[in-house]
């Protein structure tokens, strides 16, 4: 067997015949590590928690602009391209985008029944009906080369507009369009088909998510314009459209992640664009993160060093203490490396063993921690908590920072001259 | 006499101590044939213990003549130059022909605390690799030294006596060249003492062992078997300084 495994083997049996000085270098690093551990956990917690509780809501991602402005389709494109941008999509001015929606069928209680919900555009991807599972709505063109028009659509409810009607999914609805023109009302009708129904934790308005086109059409529409791509059969009738590039009085904007939607906000308001984000709830919850992390961090650097002291310190004394064992084996024949790892070995059963403790001493507080304030938070949530790579990363620490404090000590066994210790004074 | 039959040829080597207590050992020749028991003998303080570590490799020697010699050959057909490996800095060379070709047994408490006596026994062989073909041999050893009844207490519990006994199996247990001993039973009364002593060159000349004692009680080691090597100790005119010389090579005697 090689002999620096032979001095490590050494080095074990000594750490377990000495096994009261080695329960105290145990205890010394889980004394300093546990509270570490559980300072830690609580703030990984806490902001996990939270954090959490922010993005359970996707509305907390949401940025849309206050009042209506003029944005065109290649400027909402262009957003949507940003990297801090998850999704966005045009939005027509808010007046013009009401529907009023009637069940299909003629007969029935709820037959004549008309609900009036504000639309929405959405498209794939949209990350408040992808959070909820919803399939997103389509629209149906007609499939001839002459004839490309819209025929009907899906489109996803919002819980209270469902129930309103008594529909589900799969259900057939009409959506009618209103229009004053000339002191008479006018209607244009679209065929719908309910795709998806959001739960009422998601919308709690009516409201109704349907494809773009659709929301344009209803502009239009109002705007007294015959509606391109929709059957003027239907009532989508009018004068025709401008030349010029449509312009949109909104958009809706879904950021990437948290961190990401105060960034969004600044951005806006340097182009002079307000918007309305969650970002002050997030930003509480990113300084409340990054005091923390400063506080914990004070702690660690000042733990460290008195963990590097002391394990330096005893180290050097152990040396001191068994110069006479180690200039033995070097008398012996150890190779200097061997008597190298004597004191590295055992430094390394201290942070190993020590680390062990201090997360058994951490899962025991974490428990009662969260036991203690399990009515303020909920079910699923934990105070203190951590992850096994918190554990892993600990031990790193532990290691690397013994090992480091030890090599001192070790470099003077090393060095020691076996005929200046081997002999009683 | 055949060069290839001396386990030790040293011819002009020299170490000086510093401090208030230093001294000068000289050693103007010393052979050492293989298989023989030399007992080096003298006043204390002479210096005795360094020359036994000169030769254990672990004290860097000082060279006093321009042809200082110092070989060490535990094989017949491989001389080392101890010297030449101190020159080179190849400390650690002497340490492997340490763990391979020597034992040393210390005056007291030469043992591992944290070790049995049995594991403190075959240490030597294991780190020797030859653990399988001595075991049973260094189970003789310990039931001739009369501490296999011990074998499976550790050191703190063994007597002085019994210490020193395993030690000497320790010495003896993976078959070595040459055993350095520095006055192995001074702690012990002198009938055991002598009986230890004369148990110690029975063992060692029956596995063909050389050694090296240093004794402060040249009757007992004559007796046991063991040949005296004298350093005597000359005051120096000049300043007053003693020397220690060591002068023993029977060939030119």
């Amino acid at each position: 067997m090689d002999l620096r495994l032979r001095a490590a083997e050494l080095a074990c049996a000594d750490y377990r015949r000495e096994s009261l000085l080695s329960a105290c270098a145990v205890l010394g690093l889980a004394a300093v590590l546990a509270p570490l551990l559980i300072l830690y956990g609580v703030k990984f917690g806490v902001v996990e928690t939270l954090t959490a509780r922010l993005l359970h809501n996707p509305a907390t991602l949401e940025i849309s602009p206050v009042g209506s402005g003029r944005y065109t389709a290649d400027y909402v494109a262009s957003l949507g391209k940003h990297p801090a941008v998850a999704f966005a999509l045009p939005r027509t001015r808010a007046i013009a985008a009401t529907i009023g929606l009637s069940r299909a069928e003629t007969s029935g209680p709820l037959a004549t029944r008309i609900v009036t919900a504000s639309m929405e555009p959405t498209a794939a991807g949209d990350p408040l009906l992808a959070r909820y599972g919803a399939a997103v709505p389509q629209a149906v063109y007609a499939q001839t080369e002459a004839d490309t028009r819209l025929t009907e659509s899906g489109v996803c409810l919002s819980a209270s507009t469902a129930e309103k009607l008594g529909v589900g999914p799969g259900d057939a609805l009409t959506g009618i369009v209103e229009r004053g023109r000339r002191g008479a009302v006018e209607k244009a009708r679209v065929r719908l088909t309910v795709t998806s129904v959001l739960p009422l934790a998601a919308e709690q308005k009516d409201m109704v998510f349907l494809p773009l086109p659709l929301l344009e059409a209803a502009e239009d529409f109002r705007d007294g314009r015959a509606a391109s791509g929709m059957n003027p059969a239907d009532g989508w009738t009018g004068s025709p459209l401008p030349d010029t590039p449509r312009v949109y009085a909104g958009f809706r904007l879904y950021a990437r992640t948290l961190e990401n939607v105060p960034r969004l906000r600044d951005a806006f308001r340097t182009h002079q664009v307000d918007v309305y984000t969650h970002a002050d709830e997030i930003e509480q919850v990113m300084t409340l993160s990054a005091s923390l992390g400063l506080v914990f961090s004070l702690i660690s650097i000042a733990a460290a060093i008195g963990f590097a002291a002391s394990t330096a310190s005893s180290a050097l004394a152990g040396v001191k203490r068994k110069e006479r064992v180690l200039g033995q084996l070097r008398l012996m024949g150890f190779p200097m490396t061997a008597l190298l790892l004597f004191p590295l070995t055992q430094a390394l059963l201290t942070a190993v063993v020590g680390t062990a403790l201090a997360s058994l001493l951490y899962l025991g507080a974490s428990q009662a921690i969260n036991i203690m304030f399990a009515d303020s938070i909920g079910h699923m949530e934990s105070l203190c908590r951590l992850l096994p790579q918190h554990f892993a990363v600990a031990l790193g620490m532990a290691t690397a920072l013994s090992l480091a404090a030890a090599l001192g000590p070790a470099l003077r066994a090393a060095r020691i001259d076996p005929s200046e210790v081997i002999r009683d004074v | 006499m055949q060069h290839n039959d001396l386990m030790y040829s040293l011819r002009g080597i020299g170490k000086q101590r510093p401090g208030p207590e230093g001294f000068c050992l000289s050693i103007s020749a010393l052979d050492v044939r293989r298989g023989q028991l030399i007992a080096l003998v003298g006043p204390s303080g002479c210096g005795k213990s360094t020359a036994l570590d000169l030769l254990a490799g672990i004290l860097r020697p000082d060279v006093e003549t321009p042809d200082a010699v110092f070989h060490f050959s535990p094989v017949p057909e491989a001389a080392q130059d101890v010297l030449g490996l101190w020159r080179a800095g190849h400390g650690e060379r002497l340490a492997s022909l340490r763990l391979r070709y020597m034992g040393y047994v210390l005056q007291t408490g030469g043992l591992l605390p944290f070790l049995t006596a049995r594991q403190n026994m075959l240490l030597p062989c294991q780190c020797a690799a030859n653990e399988e073909e001595r075991r049973e041999a260094v189970e003789r050893l310990a039931v001739e030294l009369s501490v296999d009844g011990v074998a499976d207490q550790y050191p703190a519990t063994l007597s002085v006596g019994e210490r020193q006994r395993v030690a000497i199996v320790r010495a003896l247990a993976h078959a070595p060249a040459v055993v350095l001993a520095d006055e192995p039973t001074a702690a012990l009364d002198p009938a055991h003492s002598r009986r230890v002593m004369r148990l110690f060159a029975r063992l060692a000349r029956e596995q063909g062992c050389t050694v090296v004692m240093v004794s402060h009680a040249p009757d007992m080691a004559q007796e046991a078997g063991f040949t005296l090597a004298p350093i005597r100790v000359e005051k120096d005119a000049n300043d007053e300084r003693s020397v220690s010389r060591l002068h023993f090579s029977p060939e030119v005697a």
